[in-house]
């Protein structure tokens, strides 16, 4: 269980993390919606850990995260795994380098054991074969595969995905998703999905929770979310540019615009 | 805003960059002294810094040590002293030329080298990566380049030395004339081991410390697109060419 409560953060004075509280039931898959800014990444970089909030509380499996030690924070992160939105595979290594690495790093398994695990989670994500390959020889698909199969090496009870489906072609996407929803179910973990992809969120979401500007504005089942009254929520699912959520960079009026003056004047 | 104001900024900005510093090189301390050991990635990275920079250190070397010969010979032997060459040539180099040449020529290739490594890690969340894989970017990253810079460059300016040591002989013996004997008798009997090459090694030694940890410090610290790598991998050269020019000095009248 992941629990939030009333986590802020500000960059520069601005708020981009607004007293955000939610729950993550365990086991199930949960989903931050949001438009681009709206600080769903930030949201889960402070959940890893990775930023430490200005206020608020953050827990993971009864751990406050922002308040642990170095070691113990290290100890909580060999229970959690990422995939990053660009994959962030280390390139200096090729692809059975990047799977084996947590399991190198945290583990005593022989080396043999290693390949062989190695070896099933390239067959998951459908890249087996490409072990001796480096990060730059891969497609931008791949390359968030592969970083797929490194997030999943050591099996996490707990997994982040951070746009999970951006970039990718609707065959790897959906590939990417039903493994989200076979890891859920066969591990039991409980997955957080950083996303502004509404058809696959309804699809495998069992909670979902919208942010707008830092703020939840909703949070629920894909049902409830699909019949909240709220004005941002259906702007945003339905995908309009006019609405409460602003889509138009804040300029003056056309007409009052120095460049118009001028071409009247003319 | 103000002169004044302007100058409080600029020393409160310059304070937070020393501090910034500091604790990134009490970080880096921290990280390579706890363990785990990672002995194989300090020798990787002795390979990167060292090795690889091998050619440019000889080729330099060489040229500098037979520009020595033709200068020194030039001036000695106008007061008849053309012996002296070896014992001439092998101060100059031990002493200042072999150090400094050789940190600078470390802190343009390989220097630069490691903060736009450690910076593209950075822009790509390689180092965010390793993080949240609870692993230590510290002691993954950044400690096997700091210690890999101390071993690496105390070595090279060894072979710089030797290099341009050998230079000279070739231009003051081969060329112009010079007695082989009086080349290597006169060297022996002037350099001393404590004094001068032992004084030369603690400068290349600090060099080496001062320029990885800018370069790496730099890296880490760097804006996360493309142009800040760019920008750091510049303040990387330029830092650390000035700082090396500032401690040879203050080394120099503390060694003397």
């Amino acid at each position: 269980m992941i629990r939030l409560n009333q986590v802020v953060k500000r960059f520069e004075g601005r708020l981009v993390t607004d007293h955000v509280s939610a729950n993550f039931p365990q086991g199930k898959v949960s989903v931050i919606l949001g438009g681009s800014g709206s600080g769903k990444s930030t949201l889960l970089r402070q959940m890893t850990g990775l930023l430490p909030p200005d206020g608020g509380m953050i827990e993971i499996d009864g751990q406050d995260v922002p308040q642990l030690g170095r070691r113990d924070l290290y100890r909580l992160r060999q229970r959690l795994g990422m995939l990053f939105q660009n994959g962030a595979l280390l390139n200096a290594m090729n692809v059975f380098e990047n799977i084996a690495f947590p399991m190198r790093a945290h583990t005593n398994l022989s080396e043999r054991m290693i390949r062989i695990i190695v070896g099933i989670k390239l067959e998951m994500v459908g890249l087996r074969g490409t072990e001796h390959l480096m990060a730059s020889e891969l497609s931008g698909g791949m390359v968030k595969r592969v970083a797929l199969a490194r997030a999943i090496a050591l099996d996490p009870p707990v997994m982040f995905f951070d746009e999970p489906f951006s970039g990718l072609d609707p065959i790897s996407a959906g590939v990417i998703e039903k493994l989200i929803l076979d890891y859920k179910k066969i591990r039991g973990a409980t997955c957080v999905v950083v996303s502004h992809d509404i058809p696959s969120t309804f699809r495998m979401a069992d909670h979902i929770i919208i942010l707008s500007h830092g703020r939840v504005i909703a949070q629920g089942s894909a049902q409830e979310i699909q019949q909240s009254p709220h004005p941002e929520v259906q702007q945003f699912i339905q995908g309009l540019p006019d609405g409460p959520i602003r889509f138009r960079y804040p300029a003056q009026a056309p007409l009052q615009d120095d460049l118009m003056q001028r071409a009247q004047r003319l | 805003m103000n002169p004044i104001e302007r100058l409080g900024r600029l020393g409160v900005r310059t304070l937070l960059a020393f501090g910034d510093a500091g604790t990134f090189l009490a970080e880096t301390v921290r990280a390579s002294v706890l363990p785990p050991v990672r002995l194989r990635f300090v020798i990787d990275q002795v390979f990167d810094i060292g090795v690889k920079s091998l050619v440019i250190i000889v080729v330099t070397g060489l040229f500098t040590g037979m520009v020595l010969g033709l200068q020194g010979y030039n001036t000695l032997s106008k007061f008849g002293s053309e012996e002296a060459l070896g014992t001439f040539v092998a101060l100059s180099l031990i002493r200042e030329l072999g150090p400094v040449l050789g940190g600078l020529l470390v802190a343009g290739r390989a220097g630069s080298a490691i903060t736009a490594e450690i910076g593209l890690m950075k822009t790509t969340e390689q180092i965010a990566a390793l993080e949240v894989m609870a692993v230590d970017p510290m002691g993954r990253v950044v400690a096997p380049r700091w210690l890999a810079g101390m071993i690496a460059v105390p070595l090279l300016v060894a072979i710089f030395d030797v290099v341009g040591i050998y230079g000279g002989y070739l231009v003051g013996v081969d060329m112009l004339g010079v007695n082989p004997g009086a080349y290597w008798v006169e060297m022996e009997k002037y350099v001393d081991f404590d004094e001068d090459v032992f004084g030369g090694m603690v400068k290349a030694f600090v060099f080496g410390l001062f320029l990885t940890w800018m370069a790496t410090h730099q890296g880490w610290s760097c804006r996360p697109t493309s142009e800040g790598v760019g920008q750091a991998t510049t303040r990387t050269v330029v830092i650390s060419s000035v700082g090396i020019l500032i401690i040879d000095y203050v080394l120099t009248a503390i060694l003397m």
